[in-house]
């Protein structure tokens, strides 16, 4: 009797929000965008025309609207800069700043005065969102709208500094002419800047190997800041987790003898848990940290992807350095690309197939919230319209917001919430189960069909091993249970008693 | 309820008031002429007071602060047994004073003092010191300044031999970094940051397992005081492998900087500026005070020189 009251209740959320007045629904669509409740006029007006004009219409007039605003171009950069864990302002909070001096910067920018002097990573995300250009932009973009101080301030030489190793002329601008510096407007008082500062905009071939959209910007490499120890892994983890939705997570079992793990310790310097300073002999360290297995794991990936960062601690180096992307894909599979040059990164990344899983994930979350559900069959149809959509991220969230979903989002029953993720978590056990291990039986398996399709032949026989293993308990492994919550494997397990339903519920 | 409402009115009255009568305040003010104005040559820099006062730029020269300071060459990454067992660091930093000094007073006693200058209540000497780590390289041009790079010496160079060479086979440091624990501007987590980076250092040979540092002709002053910032990380390429070493010193140069900012004052040379000036010069107290000098002033700014 309660399944059927559940999904009973279930339905009618469902019914209630698909009724959702044309109101309700501009007030969603509205704070989803811009961040921000509609006006008055905007209510009214919306009411006025659903009465000659399709509500739908009308909504999709609102919201090709809300996307060409400034609120939209701020908020989802806003969201992108959570992604990359970086500020959401940028460097310096007492400020004042004509945006429209400068032609040439984005351009809701230009619309007015803004209250801070965005930094280059910021702008180009910004100009991303507002020129719609490809989402793959950000890892590829070879230019930079730069805003910098004028007279003798480090904070904002450092952007123009950051670069000019590739381009000498930028230090060129370190003098200024008498006459500029002693004119009526050259008031140096520090609390209105908007003559203390200039921007410009900085380009490099679009060929150059040195030169990476976000990553090469003077915030991600202070945010990520390296040291001769770290080697550039902090970096590399954070590629890895914005681009890739892979987190490079310390998980390291071997306790010490003092419950100190020193391995875990050392990986952990630069997440903020532990400094780099407590580990007093680095070189001991490494050669610990080094012959351990759990920590090769990570460090195989993370070291040749840190490489690509080389010689640029605090700023870019003239030469590229050579590195590669390794990682262990969705599928399990060990990728293995060498990439010369950060430059050629974007490139190598945004040809994997884990690349457009992971960005579609972000635009899904930023649409539909934190705890919402993406399902493997969604997945598959939203990888594929993002990439016909040429990434474009006004297109993209356009699709997604035009959707069914949006206004009524879809609840599932506990049958396809269980198989949905049973098969996240035995998709992990490809890590082990996978191409490159070939004295595993399962290791050629399609993990989608097999849980998502009753159909699907051998199912029942392969259902029946798993459930033989976890009675016994061989699976996963002593070593392994560290990459699995007890969550997950709780749900796996409650899946299997509950008959192994498939996506549908069946 | 209608208290509030009342106070909120009243409060919206008294602000508009405010306004006006500030805007009128405002309105009224008048625009006083500069007080000075800049006169450059080819041998000097003067600011020409209205009243017919007149100051120079002078600058004066310290006398040379020289360390020497041990330093400990550790955790070579990638060839742990190939460290130094005893290095040390020389070098010298100079410390100067840039100063407006009375050429043209009507007394006497005022004449190749620093001017001061009150503004705001503030009073303020025309007077900025500035040290060899933050000097500009015209300032070398016009007093014909040295600037001494620093010199390691170690008890061995085999350290060394896995750094690539230059064609006049100096040892080629890629990056030469200052790291320091501080405060991640951004994550606002407290960290080990690299904050300074020097590229493409040499090591010159100039004797028994002693090197001097060599910046190209185009690197910012900083580059060479890098090596004596501590702890600094010199990172090179091994094959295909980035391999770094970490260097700490026992009498690193932000220590010395005050000590050389006491040295006596040994030579005072008349200081032309360019019609281009470092805008990091610019930045100093003393181009900054001139300022309220050069453009014109309102009544309710008060700016005197004495």
């Amino acid at each position: 009797m309660k399944p059927f009251f559940l999904i009973f209740f279930l339905n009618c959320l469902v019914t209630s929000a698909q009724n959702l007045g044309v109101e309700e629904k501009l007030k969603k669509l509205s704070i989803v965008i811009r961040g921000k409740l509609p006006s008055q006029g905007e209510y009214r007006d919306v009411s006025e025309k659903s009465k000659s004009v399709m509500p739908e219409i009308v909504l999709k007039d609102k919201l090709n609207e809300y996307l060409k605003s400034k609120e939209f171009a701020l908020k989802f950069s806003n969201k992108v800069s959570d992604m990359f864990r970086m500020d959401q302002a940028p460097f310096n909070y007492n400020f004042k700043m004509d945006y429209t001096q400068y032609p040439d910067v984005p351009m809701s920018i230009a619309s007015e005065n803004y209250k801070y002097p965005y930094s280059a990573f910021h702008l180009l995300i910004r100009e991303i969102l507002e020129t719609n250009s490809p989402w793959s932009d950000i890892l590829n973009r070879k230019n930079y709208f730069i805003f910098h101080r004028k007279p003798g301030f480090d904070i904002g030489q450092q952007q123009l500094l950051f670069y000019s190793a590739l381009n000498p002329k930028l230090v060129d601008s370190n003098s200024v002419l008498l006459e500029d510096f002693t004119a009526t407007n050259m008031d140096t008082s520090f609390s209105d800047d908007s003559n203390s500062y200039s921007g410009v905009r900085i380009s490099f071939p679009e060929n150059d190997k040195r030169v990476a959209g976000v990553l090469t910007t003077p915030s991600f490499m202070m945010r990520y800041s390296t040291t001769a120890v770290n080697s550039n892994r902090r970096r590399a983890a954070a590629v890895f987790r914005t681009f890739l939705c892979k987190d490079m997570v310390a998980s390291i079992p071997v306790p010490s003898k003092d419950g100190v793990d020193e391995n875990k310790k050392l990986a952990l310097a630069g997440e903020g848990q532990y400094s780099e300073s407590d580990i007093v002999d680095h070189i001991k360290m490494v050669q610990i940290h080094g012959q351990n297995v759990d920590c090769q794991f990570c460090h195989k990936q993370l070291d040749p992807l840190g490489d690509l960062f080389n010689f640029s601690p605090a700023r870019l180096n003239a030469a590229a350095s050579f590195g590669g992307l390794n990682y262990y894909n969705e599928e399990g599979v060990f990728v293995k690309k060498p990439v010369d040059g950060i430059g050629n990164l974007g490139a190598v990344i945004t040809n994997e197939r884990d690349y457009f899983s992971c960005q579609v994930k972000h635009f899904w979350t930023w649409i539909h919230g934190e705890n919402s559900l993406i399902t493997p069959a969604q997945e598959i149809e939203l990888v594929s319209t993002f990439k016909a959509m040429n990434q474009k991220p006004q297109d993209f969230i356009r699709y997604l917001v035009l959707k069914d979903e949006f206004y009524a989002p879809k609840k599932y029953t506990e049958a396809q919430l269980s198989a949905i993720s049973a098969f996240k978590t035995l998709k992990k056990c490809q890590s082990c189960h996978n191409q490159q291990n070939e004295n595993f039986e399962i290791q050629d398996l399609d993990w989608y069909q097999l849980v998502g399709n009753k159909q699907s032949i051998d199912r029942a026989v392969w259902i029946k091993e798993l459930k033989k293993v976890f009675q016994k308990g061989s699976m996963p492994p002593e070593e392994a249970q560290k990459d699995f919550t007890d969550g997950e494997l709780g749900r796996l397990k409650n899946w299997l008693s509950q008959g192994a339903p498939d996506f549908e519920g069946n | 309820m209608l208290n509030f409402r009342l106070m909120k009115y009243i409060f919206l009255l008294l602000i508009s008031f405010l306004v006006f009568f500030s805007s009128i305040d405002l309105a009224f003010a008048q625009e006083n002429p500069p007080l000075a104005r800049w006169e450059l040559s080819p041998t000097e820099t003067k600011l020409i007071f209205a009243d017919g006062r007149e100051a120079r730029l002078i600058l004066g020269v310290r006398k040379k602060h020289h360390v020497v300071s041990k330093a400990v060459v550790k955790e070579n990454i990638c060839f742990p047994e190939d460290l130094p067992k005893n290095c040390s660091w020389a070098y010298e930093l100079g410390s100067y004073d840039l100063s407006f000094v009375w050429s043209k007073h009507p007394d006497a006693g005022k004449l190749n003092e620093v001017v001061s200058i009150h503004v705001f209540n503030r009073k303020s000497k025309l007077q900025s010191t500035i040290d060899d780590f933050s000097i500009e390289t015209f300032l070398n041009g016009h007093v014909g300044l040295t600037q001494n790079s620093p010199v390691l010496t170690c008890d061995s160079d085999a350290w060394l031999q896995n750094f690539p060479k230059t064609p006049s086979q100096n040892f080629l440091i890629p990056t030469w970094a200052y790291e320091i624990m501080a405060t991640n501007p951004i994550s606002k987590k407290n960290e080990n940051l690299t904050f300074f980076q020097a590229n493409d250092l040499e090591l010159k040979a100039i004797g028994q397992n002693s090197w001097q540092i060599v910046v190209s002709p185009d690197a910012n002053q900083m580059d060479r005081f890098i090596p004596v910032t501590d702890p600094t990380a010199v990172y090179y390429n091994s094959g295909a492998r980035q391999c770094s070493i970490q260097i700490r010193l026992e009498k690193a140069i932000i220590n010395t900087v005050s000590i050389a900012n006491s040295q006596p004052v040994e030579k005072t040379y008349s200081f032309p500026l360019p019609r281009s000036i470092p805008k990091n010069l610019l930045g100093r107290e003393v181009f900054f005070l001139v300022t309220y000098l050069t453009r014109p002033t309102n009544e309710s700014s008060t700016v005197q020189v004495e």
